[in-house]
């Protein structure tokens, strides 16, 4: 469990809870009520909310940018693959 | 191949499979056609060079032709051919171990025209997704890995630990950390969060 220096308790949730979340908030994963109150910790806490939102920008900036980009099998590689398995096939 | 495929796209895989089995060597290119450049990409972030990567994924293909009788269905094919790629990127990589890493880039630099419209937004683009390549290349595998099969690939929880060979539950304490180091990293170089203006 994480330990944050300073840390507030909001609906219930000190800071370091809230953080030890956030993958599982982000996915979907948590159940209604205790999403429920890590959006509530979020509205009340300015660091949780900056910190939850730089977070979730960069997961969201690697799903985007790095999927999006197109990577094609090389072509030599196809012909290595072919010729291995001709060479089994035989 | 097409992360939110769905049975039918599941039950045709199988159906290649079964005839790789029989040696049926046009099912095999059926097969790298759905999968391959997929498998390409995560071998290239994920083995430490670019000649690395194309052995591994050479290596897993060929080991999955070898091994079709023996695919058993007790996981989707997708899942299967990422493990036999990322077990031959980590074969591939304890070999380097102690040499640094030179992940393949996976994309050559796009032109920006300079007055183009949207050029600012473009070159910001860029420089997060430099950012992004630079902070993962970086971090240990286990963290990359699991980065790339959940927020890269779009495995689902259960599919991403099934080709790590750990529990949901380990994989996502994984997941939170390697995102978390991911923030520190990305910030690191770009100087602040993605998505926020440039100091």
């Amino acid at each position: 469990m994480t330990t944050i220096r300073d840390e507030k308790v909001v609906a219930g949730l000190r800071c370091g809870q809230v953080l030890d979340r956030l993958s599982d908030y982000l996915d979907d994963g948590l159940p209604a009520p205790e999403r429920d109150r890590v959006e509530a910790h979020l509205r009340g806490c300015e660091g949780c909310a900056r910190f939850g939102g730089a977070f979730r920008d960069t997961v969201r900036a690697l799903r985007e940018h790095l999927t999006s980009r197109q990577v094609v099998m090389p072509r030599s590689l196809r012909d290595r693959l072919r010729r291995a398995i001709d060479s089994r096939v035989r | 191949m097409d992360p939110f495929a769905g049975p039918a796209d599941e039950r045709s895989d199988r159906a290649l499979v079964a005839r790789c089995a029989r040696g049926d060597r046009l099912a095999f290119d059926h097969l790298v056609d759905r999968h391959g450049d997929a498998l390409f990409r995560f071998a290239a972030r994920t083995c430490p060079g670019a000649r690395d990567a194309e052995d591994a994924v050479q290596d897993g293909l060929l080991a999955a032709w070898r091994g079709a009788g023996t695919f058993r269905g007790e996981s989707s094919v997708r899942t299967w051919l990422y493990q036999v790629v990322l077990h031959a990127c980590r074969r591939r990589g304890r070999r380097r171990s102690g040499e640094p890493a030179a992940h393949a880039p996976v994309e050559e630099a796009e032109r920006v025209p300079s007055g183009e419209v949207g050029a600012d937004a473009r070159v910001d683009s860029r420089r997060t997704a430099s950012a992004l390549e630079a902070a993962l290349a970086g971090m240990a595998p286990e963290a990359r890995e699991v980065l790339l099969l959940r927020d890269v690939e779009g495995m689902s929880g259960d599919q991403a630990a099934e080709v790590l060979g750990i529990s949901t539950a380990a994989m996502k304490s994984r997941l939170h950390r390697g995102r978390l180091e991911l923030k520190e990293r990305v910030e690191a170089i770009l100087g602040h969060a993605p998505g926020e203006a440039r100091r």
